[in-house]
């Protein structure tokens, strides 16, 4: 079981811990930025934190390709830490933690194309 | 110059914190600098206090506070415990003479008003002695006030919070967060103070 799992906002924290109430889901603040680059700070600076050592950073496609997200997540967890974490499997490794990038939500081939249009 | 720093170096653990003692062993000292002045404007900033002076009774051997007013003097241990610690707190620095201050759970019984007050006050006073201060909490009250103020313009300050736990085979491990990495972990959800 990861020791964080680090979400973009409130409704994907509530679909997560309804589906899991056991996963450690921290809740940000009402009034604390919500979205992609905020997650992944979050899950970045939480990487130096004693006995968070798996983190999973649970992401929204919106329409991005993986490799893309992946790209985001690395430049910000970089400048975070000073250097490149390491690959390890699905896990990308920083120091004694790890992050886990879990990606949820439409990939850009299932939204490049307006979802009524008829089929040819 | 190592020896001198840490011959200066003063620890304030709770029982310090709360011993009238200290001023008896103290005072003489915080005069020959005048540091009463410092101790005065500092209590009356953070609590809102409208002392006059400190006052050593040689027969009590006891330090008085004397308010403007009030027609009698209080004893210092008369005070609230927030506000003895606070003295205290200010008088370690004070006579720390650019060495350090450790101090182990001074944010106890501070008022949640005049707490921010305080946290100013001892970053104004030991940025002026040159002091470094080494303070435990288990407060994320403390924490927030601490990186809030570290952050502002106008009380900047170098702040480290480190996460410290011992293991189950001894090693001692700590974490050192930025100000701003410790608020963005505790607005997100994550209580700084837990390790497991």
């Amino acid at each position: 079981m990861p020791s964080a799992v680090v979400v973009e906002g409130h409704i994907d924290r509530t679909v997560v811990k309804a589906i899991c109430p056991d996963l450690h889901t921290p809740e940000p603040e009402e009034d604390e930025p919500q979205g992609r680059e905020a997650a992944i700070r979050r899950a970045a600076i939480a990487t130096k934190l004693l006995g968070q050592d798996r983190i999973v950073l649970l992401l929204d496609c919106n329409g991005y390709s993986r490799d893309e997200i992946e790209k985001e997540v690395l430049s910000i967890i970089s400048q975070h830490l000073n250097q490149e974490p390491r690959r390890k499997g699905a896990w990308y490794l920083c120091e004694q933690s790890a992050i886990r990038i879990v990606l949820a939500g439409l990939p850009p081939t299932m939204t490049s194309e307006p979802l009524d249009a008829p089929a040819s | 110059m190592i020896q001198a720093f840490f011959g200066k170096m003063r620890l304030l653990d709770v029982r310090v914190l709360l011993d009238r003692t200290l001023e008896e062993q103290a005072w003489d000292q915080l005069l020959n600098i005048r540091g009463d002045r410092d101790l005065l404007k500092m209590m009356n900033s953070v609590y809102e206090l409208k002392l006059e002076s400190f006052s050593y009774s040689a027969r009590t051997r006891a330090l008085k506070a004397l308010f403007t007013d009030r027609d009698y003097a209080l004893n210092i241990d008369d005070l609230g415990a927030g506000m003895r610690i606070a003295l205290r707190m200010f008088m370690a620095i004070l006579l720390s003479d650019g060495s350090a201050v450790l101090a182990e759970e001074f944010d106890g019984y501070q008022h949640v008003e005049s707490f921010p007050r305080f946290v100013e006050a001892l970053f104004s006073l030991s940025k002026r002695a040159g002091t470094q201060l080494f303070l435990a909490t288990h407060s994320n009250e403390t924490l927030r006030t601490f990186g809030d103020l570290a952050v502002s313009p106008s009380t900047q300050t170098d702040l480290r919070i480190f996460q410290t736990a011992l293991s189950k085979d001894g090693f001692f491990h700590t974490a050192a967060l930025k100000p701003y990495e410790a608020q963005a972990l505790m607005t997100g959800g994550f209580d700084i103070r837990r390790t497991g």
